[in-house]
């Protein structure tokens, strides 16, 4: 297999890239069939199984949602000094992943970057997903979610206002905004797909349901028209829209003034560690996904090693981040801020410390090599690696920075219940679950896009080699 | 009269009135299911309960012993007859008979409200509480008839407003669900007046041999009508004997006098006379009901400004006190060596002082020691008539006798201690009383025994089998709160009636005589124990006819006014014994000493009171369980505490299982090694280990024994320390809850501290001096540049602030119970506590500095600063907390969703965050508890200092009616209140001369982490210490 | 329906006529050509935008910009004025000693809104300029035309009310148009 993918000559157009951005002589009836060949076919054991781990991850969701509602906060590890753990270091997480989606369906897009086009559709329903699973935190986190509505501006009998000068409130905008938008974005995108599905499709029952989603699409060339302009809009409107997010999420603790949060480095560090675990996890599910969707001819090799390359560039902005932390700290001078870090490293939670640094610092370092970043096996796990590293960075920098902080009087430990643990778990399930479901239902990858790319392609001077058995 | 007067709760006429009561919890409330601390399958996954591995099933009969069969399901008739009671109370106002026989006709709506009473407008009531026999005044806030606050009452000698932690938790023991409710014999529910029949026959075949099978066992009490009830009795029955027994005796105070002085007598200390002080393992400064004054006394000699400057404290002791904490000099000795030092600092002295020549140490000093006690010894000759020894309750008569000795010689006596007739009925509550009866008891003498000491079978000592004993005695009655240890194996138990409940009359330690009145109907149909007792005389006049028939002969003109005069203020006039000069029989010390032999080597077992649970009777005040040591932060434990060098030696660490060893008898108790502790001995608190469910607390997992009974260690004879002590590790570990898991600070200048040198040299609070120069108008001390415009206060009325001066404050933690009860804060059990989820709003932090052997100690009670510029306002994402126009930071409750943002935002951490729904199986009776005034917070809301908000607007409403401004002094917080050392003062910042302002522009005054530009109005003063240079 | 098709007059849906070509391109000339023609109201139906596509239908610029930028700006004065209304004018309070109006801790929230409002304003702006959603149109009468979002080229001319399309048809397969095909919108 990898060897078919070698066989293939490089296009003089892009003369670096060794690998196609298409295996195989493809034309619009051939990649109508096997890009949609998944959504007809039955559902195989596989996908059952992992279908069942993942409800039942969902399961245990729900359970851990019960019981933090019904005993209230105290059913999790959380208390006085340490406020947030396991909470807002998974609403963090998640919504870092989410990131890596928008970056590639937009950013990507805005820079014509042609590869993009095999993977965005698959990761922007990775960003929809996982800021479902973020937005779960912030309502759950509250002592008394019922009431999280006070945190959105009504005229309310108390005749009291939201307080905007907090960063949870930018939070709430920020977050529901992205999630807004992402969501549009996605199904902007999915109109014409759905509309191939509807018209592709055997039984009426199909051709219903996908026609209603597909809002009566007929790819009028006076709709491409508008759609093309919206589009772009939307993805240059994404862009500086999913930096402001993590730039906010990043202020909840930039903003505080407790050491350890109190850094003007969070922004940008933020942001760069988003886009990092964000890949890693559509790396997670794009090796898996590719092979057993059988989308190898259209997710090829170059689009695996681009993405290493991205990762381990991000990898690099993150160690960067952390040398700065500490730089700061020491040079600084205050005995506040240094002893955090001295505390990170030296502390009860160093375990974590050191397990994030091999993580995310280590780990991308093997992306300097070429066999590194062309090797299935091996990028699968680094990416898992960088998925753990990620949740350990959000770890040390909630936990260990608020359970030791001014007044030694008041330090305490935090140790997480089994709820904690559940519930984290249980989203994993949750996204996962989301996840299959797209799978199943939903061309993975953009297959409007994919024919407009396959037919740029065709036109080039040089036609990309045939090879056959890819 | 000048005092302030409180309202009466005799209205016009001295005929018995029913005091107000409440309606009676409904039965389901009962129902052993419902009871507090029994909520099911809470936690259960994440508490490993040592208590269940160590005690297996033995821990289970507790449950059920607390909860006998038919203790809630009472006898019909009961329940029909203490429904009448209660509800024929909810009718009546504060009246003046602990009769429990409620006339039927009571039962009425408030047809004719009470004069005087506004619904809403609580009342405040005069009345004492009782420790050990010593009696403190104490004030009481009623609302419709239920208590729900004690204060020190100001007028009372002794209390001057100013309570210990025990007073401010009493409360809670009131309105314990868990008090016995049934007198029953043998099991079975009886009536009283059934008891008062067989009594009755029982008396009359006693009185045949003129009572001398009649045994009475009561504690320590200084109560005239006690007294004279006694005499009555020993009237009726010539032969019968009355015995005192406390877990606490003051034995060796009395027997020191009487070997100094050739009779009893009771040492008043008037340390803010003195210099230099020298404590001999005296815990003065524990604010017990015979020291809140010492504690003021001594704070006024902490600061700079008193004209005879500071004073210098040496404490010599084994463990580490609160007074050892406040001490300039510290020396840690056995109690063992105690004798030897006494006399050695008197040979010292005799060198010049004529009066102690001829006395020597029995073996010499080591060298520390000695170089103390020569140090010791010049300052105290340099500083004659205003030096001071303190010996210590624990200590032999042999000290006591040579501290008065050293005293008399150094001219204190007079001067800085005084002597009066001891207050008390019994001098002796130890051995000596203990023994006769023990002895009788086992020649089977005993037909009668009248048990109304606090559950002896509990705190009996290790070497007396009590139950077996009193299993013996045909008749033994007991009369006791709860249905407890002793009640199980007496044959009659009787309910006994809370002091708030009954009619009875205290002294304090000088004399004084306050009468305990009744603020409330018995809830639980209790027993006083005057009416015990006068069950055993032929006449039948209740307690509240003897008492006054008692007091009249105090009256000078009109009784029946004065009367009223002395229920109002609290105190009878006139009544503190006279002071005595009593003459110093040296020679017979210089006898006595020179029999003196050197101790015996080897580690010494030291057993001490517990602080907060004392001897054990307050095991089942769950407020007072949750407070944490002053020293340790230990809560709802105690702890077996070792020095560091013992704990190095031994690999001992906190939690370490220990197996102490005592001749023969031993008991497993957790290890905790305490910085400052000698390592020669080992000091642990008895109290504890009570076979009993712990109350008002969420968890159900909590441990059904909570601590280590180390009774059974104790002898009759050596009941403080005892050497010989054999120390194993178990190799177990036991779960140890504490409030402070870190306690230095790191080099952090957070809780400053300065000799009296850098004081004077510099008089700034060192690192930390507010850049901007101090005295100007607006006390902006503390502000840093700031690009944002400062809020101007300047226009309102009042700028509330508070400060602390932590040379005054010695940490005895009375603030924080006051808080708690002030406020509704929720007990949240010890495994909570463990998971850092502690809910007082004070947070008593305590620091150590210098070496762990020998540290220095400061506390800094840390609360809501009310930041100008708080942090966790502008954090909050629904305005739940943010400033009021006097400034302070106020919580609104409804409003907050609890995101703990806040929590996470103030450097302080002086904000706690309601975890769980602590308040929800509260019974019937712990809700007559609340504060009408606080809101009872909800699950999930975050809460923190108000500076007792309430209590402010209380106050502006008085002084808007009167229509003036409130005055200086007028309005205390509840902390400030109680506090025994005046470390806390509290008011407005506009008036330069309120006592804040002074304090706020005290050169001492530093804002806690100022560097953060918080604008705390809560200021700290440093404490300044006053060491010999000679020692330093 | 039946009753009231003879009382009144049935109404007269518009027609179509289609063909299918090989190519984009071949499309894409076959619209410049049968634009000179003088046909009005033609529609090409490709499975992604055709190169060109643009001018042979003759269209201008597309309308979603100001549509977008009138969003974006009603989202920024709309976002800070209701902060400024909420926490400085109708409720000011004394939070943290901050001032009431504190524009650096606003601009978070106008960005968002912001972006929020444009991206709303062009979704359905979106919607509204291309008439969806509508389930229904003539072209998919023609079974043959559902290959137009698959792998299929299709133009489509619409007919004047009354016209019957002949010419139109011939026009069509004479440019080497397949399938042509003449459909009528069903009115029932």
């Amino acid at each position: 297999m990898a060897a078919a993918e070698h066989a293939a000559a490089a296009s003089p157009a892009d003369a670096l890239d060794s690998y196609p951005l298409m295996v195989g002589k493809q034309d619009n009836t051939t990649l109508t069939g096997n890009l949609l060949a998944h959504v007809w076919a039955r559902p195989d054991k596989g996908w059952l199984l992992a279908f069942a781990i993942a409800m039942a991850g969902s399961g245990a969701l729900v359970l851990a949602i019960t019981v933090t509602l019904v005993e209230g906060i105290g059913a999790w590890g959380n208390n006085i000094p340490v406020g947030w753990a396991f909470d807002i270091t998974n609403f963090v997480w998640w919504i870092g992943i989410g990131h890596a989606g928008t970056l590639i369906s937009a950013i990507l897009f805005l820079f014509q970057q042609r590869w993009r086009t095999a993977i965005n559709r698959f990761s922007e329903a990775m960003t929809i997903f996982a800021v479902m699973c973020a937005g779960l935190f912030p309502l759950l986190h509250t002592g008394r979610p019922w009431f999280a509505y006070f945190m959105f501006p009504y005229p309310s009998t108390l005749e009291m206002w939201p307080q905007f000068k907090s960063p949870l409130i930018w939070d709430v905008f920020a977050v529901s905004t992205y999630f807004t938008v992402s969501l549009l974005f996605w199904y902007l995108g999915l109109i014409p797909d759905l509309a191939s599905l509807r018209d592709a499709s055997k039984s009426p029952i199909q051709r219903k349901v996908y026609g209603i989603f597909a809002l009566g699409w007929r790819g009028s060339g006076r709709h491409w028209h508008n759609y093309k302009v919206g589009y772009l809009l939307l993805a240059g409107l994404s862009t500086p829209l999913v930096v402001s997010v993590h730039t906010i999420v990043s202020f909840d603790f930039a903003v505080s003034l407790i050491p350890g949060w109190h850094t003007t480095i969070f922004p940008p560090y933020f942001v760069a560690g988003a886009v990092f675990s964000g890949f890693a996890m559509v790396m997670s599910w794009m090796v898996p996904a590719r092979h057993f969707l059988g989308l190898k001819h259209v997710i090829t090799m170059r689009h695996l090693e681009n993405m290493n390359k991205i990762i381990l560039a991000t990898g690099m902005l993150v160690s960067y981040g952390y040398l700065m932390e500490h730089w700061i700290a020491w040079y600084s001078g205050n005995q506040f801020e240094w002893f955090v870090f001295f505390n990170r490293a030296t502390g009860p939670y160093r375990g974590v410390y050191y397990l994030m640094l091999f993580c995310n610092v280590l780990t991308p370092q093997i992306f300097w090599f070429k066999w590194a970043r062309t090797n299935i096996p091996l990028m699968f796990i680094a990416s898992i690696f960088v998925n753990i590293g990620m949740w350990c960075e959000r770890f040390v920098i909630i936990v260990t920075s608020l359970h030791r902080d001014f007044l030694p009087a008041a330090w305490d430990m935090y140790y997480p219940t089994w709820v904690d643990i559940t519930l984290f778990l249980g989203t994993i399930g949750f996204f996962s679950t989301l996840f299959l479901l797209f799978l199943k239902f939903i061309p993975a990858v953009a297959v409007s896009e994919v024919k407009e790319l396959n037919e740029e392609l065709q036109h080039r001077p040089a036609p990309v080699t045939v090879v056959t058995g890819a | 009269m000048t005092t302030p007067r409180f309202p009466l709760p005799v209205l016009g006429s001295s005929a018995p009135v029913d005091p107000p009561a409440v309606e009676l919890p409904d039965e389901a409330s009962f129902a052993p299911g419902r009871t507090p601390g029994s909520e099911h399958g809470y936690g259960r996954s994440y508490w490993r309960s040592v208590e269940e591995q160590l005690h297996g099933d033995a821990a289970l009969p507790g449950r059920d012993q607390e909860f006998p069969p038919g203790a809630f399901d009472a006898p019909k008739g009961f329940a029909r007859r203490d429904f009448l009671q209660l509800m024929g109370a909810s009718v009546a106002l504060a009246g003046l008979t602990a009769c429990t026989e409620k006339p039927v006709e009571k039962i009425l709506a408030y047809t004719k409200t009470p004069e005087g009473m506004v619904p809403g407008n609580p009342f405040h009531y005069a009345t004492a509480l009782v420790q050990d026999g010593i009696g403190l005044g104490v004030l009481s806030t009623s609302w419709e008839g239920r208590p729900v606050k004690v204060e020190g009452n100001p007028t009372h000698p002794v209390s001057r407003g100013s309570t210990g932690p025990q007073v401010q938790a009493e409360l809670a023991c009131l309105y314990d669900p868990f008090r016995a409710r049934v007198l029953k014999e043998r099991g079975a529910g009886r009536s009283w007046r059934g008891f008062r029949e067989a009594m009755r026959g029982r008396a009359g075949a006693l009185e045949k041999d003129g009572g001398a099978r009649l045994r009475f066992l009561s504690g320590p009490s200084s109560s005239p009508l006690i007294g004279s009830l006694r005499q009555a009795i020993a009237q009726r029955f010539p032969k019968a004997r009355f015995h005192a027994w406390s877990a606490t005796p003051r034995d060796s105070v009395y027997d020191g006098t009487a070997l100094a002085f050739g009779r009893p007598l009771e040492p008043h200390y008037l340390v803010e006379k003195a210099d230099v002080l020298v404590s001999l393992d005296a815990d003065f400064l524990e604010a017990r009901n015979d020291t809140v004054d010492l504690n003021l006394g001594f704070a006024n000699r902490r600061e700079p400004h008193h004209p005879r400057g500071l004073n210098r404290l040496y404490v010599v002791e084994p463990r580490f006190s609160i007074t050892g904490g406040m001490a300039d000099h510290r020396l840690k000795l056995r109690s063992a060596d105690m004798e030897g030092f006494a006399l050695s600092l008197a040979a010292e002295l005799g060198k010049t002082l004529p009066g102690l020549s001829g006395f020597r140490s029995p073996a010499p000093l080591g060298g520390e020691a000695a170089k103390f006690v020569a140090a010791v010894g010049k300052d105290l000759a340099s500083k004659r008539g205003a030096a001071l020894v303190i010996p210590g309750e624990r200590q032999t008569a042999l000290t006591h006798a040579v501290a008065h000795a050293i005293n008399a010689a150094l001219g204190a006596i007079g001067t800085t201690v005084t002597f009066t007739e001891p207050a008390v009925l019994d001098t002796s509550t130890g051995r000596s009383s203990w023994q006769a009866l023990v002895d009788d008891l086992r020649a089977g003498k005993v037909d009668t025994l009248v048990i109304t000491a606090w559950n002896p079978v509990f705190t009996a000592p290790g070497d007396v089998d009590l139950p077996t004993l009193l299993a013996k005695v045909p008749n033994a009655v007991y009369l006791g709160l709860h249905d407890d240890e002793t009640s199980r194996v007496v044959n009659w138990f009787l309910p006994a009636a809370h002091p708030f409940e009954s009619w009875g009359d205290a002294r304090s330690r000088e004399g004084t005589v306050s009468i305990v009145q009744p603020l409330i109907q018995p809830l639980f149909g209790g027993i006083s124990e005057a009416e015990l007792l006068g069950a055993f005389l032929a006449d039948e006049a209740k307690p509240y006819d003897r008492l006054k028939a008692l007091h009249a002969a105090h009256a000078k003109t009109d009784f029946d006014s004065e009367w009223e005069v002395w229920l109002s203020n609290g105190v009878v006039p006139g009544t503190a014994s006279a002071a005595v000069t009593p003459s110093l029989q040296g020679d017979r010390v210089r006898t006595a000493a020179g029999q003196a032999r050197p101790a015996p080597a080897g580690l010494e077992l030291d057993l001490v009171h517990d602080y907060k649970i004392l001897d054990g009777r307050y095991s089942l005040n769950s407020w007072l369980q949750e407070l944490p040591d002053p020293i340790t932060k230990v809560t709802w434990d105690n702890v077996a505490q070792v020095g560091p060098g013992l704990a190095k030696k031994m690999g001992v660490a906190n939690g370490d299982l220990l197996l102490l060893t005592v001749s023969g008898r031993s008991v497993e108790v957790p290890a905790w090694v305490q910085p400052g502790h000698s390592d020669d001995a080992v000091t642990v608190s008895f109290g504890y280990g009570r076979r009993q469910n712990t109350l008002g607390v969420k968890d159900a997992d909590e441990p059904v024994v909570v601590g280590h009974d180390v009774y059974p260690l104790r002898t009759a004879a050596a009941p403080w320390f005892a050497t010989g002590l054999e120390l194993k590790k178990t190799g177990r570990k036991y779960t140890i809850c504490t409030t402070q898991v870190h306690n230095v600070t790191e080099g952090r200048p957070i809780a400053l501290m300065q000799s009296v040198e850098e004081f004077e040299k510099h008089p700034e609070a060192p690192d930390v001096r507010p850049p901007v120069k101090l005295g100007n108008k607006e006390l902006e001390g503390s502000a840093l540049p700031s690009v944002q415009p400062a809020i101007d206060y300047s226009k309102q009325q009042y700028k509330w602030a508070m400060s602390v001066d932590m040379s005054r404050c010695t940490g005895c933690s009375a603030c924080v119970m006051a808080c708690q009860a002030e406020n509704n804060i929720p007990v949240v059990g010890k495994y909570q506590v463990g998971r850092g989820r502690e809910m007082q709003w004070i947070r008593m932090d305590r620091y150590y500095s210098g070496p762990a052997e020998s540290p220095e100690m400061v506390t800094q009670p840390m609360f809501c600063q009310h930041c100008e510029t708080a942090p966790c306002e502008y954090v909050c994402p629904v305005n739940a907390t943010v400033h009021s126009d006097e400034g302070l930071n106020d919580m609104v409750y409804n409003r907050c969703i609890g995101t703990r943002y806040c929590s996470n935002n103030c450097p302080y951490k002086v904000r706690h965050f309601n975890y769980l729904h602590w308040t929800q199986d509260k019974t019937q009776v712990e809700k007559m508890l609340m504060n009408p005034d606080v809101t009872v917070r909800a699950r999930g809301v975050m809460e923190k200092c108000t500076y007792c908000v309430q209590r402010i607007e209380r106050t502006r409403i008085v002084a808007r009616i009167e229509n003036r401004a409130i005055g200086d002094g007028e309005l205390k917080t509840a902390c400030q209140q109680v506090c025994p050392t005046n470390a806390l003062t509290f008011g407005s910042l506009h008036d330069p001369k309120t006592q804040v302002s002074q304090r706020h522009a005290d050169p001492r005054r530093f804002d806690v982490l100022h560097e953060l530009n918080t604008r705390p109005r809560t200021v700290y003063l440093t404490k300044i210490k006053n060491p010999n240079p000679e020692l330093g | 329906m039946e009753h009231a098709a003879e009382h009144h007059a049935a109404p007269v849906g518009k027609t179509f006529v289609l063909a299918r070509f090989e190519t984009g391109e071949a499309l894409v000339d076959a619209c410049y050509k049968v634009r000179e023609k003088g046909f009005q109201h033609i529609d090409t139906h490709s499975p992604y935008p055709l190169h060109g596509g643009d001018e042979a239908l003759g269209l201008g610029r597309s309308r979603v910009p100001r549509i977008a930028l009138s969003g974006g700006l009603t989202g920024m004065f709309g976002g800070y004025l209701m902060m400024v209304y909420m926490n400085s004018v109708n409720w000011p309070l004394n939070v943290g000693g901050r001032p009431p109006h504190a524009p650096p801790s606003f601009i978070p929230i106008t960005f968002e809104t912001t972006v929020l409002l444009a991206s709303l304003s062009i979704f359905f702006g979106l919607l509204a300029l291309m008439r969806l959603p509508q389930p229904y149109h003539a072209v998919f009468e023609s079974e043959a035309f559902r290959s137009a979002v698959n792998d299929g080229f299709w133009l489509s001319v619409a007919l004047p009310p009354g016209g019957d399309g002949k010419d139109a048809s011939a026009l069509l397969s004479q440019l080497g148009g397949r399938e042509v095909s003449t459909v009528q919108e069903d009115m029932r």
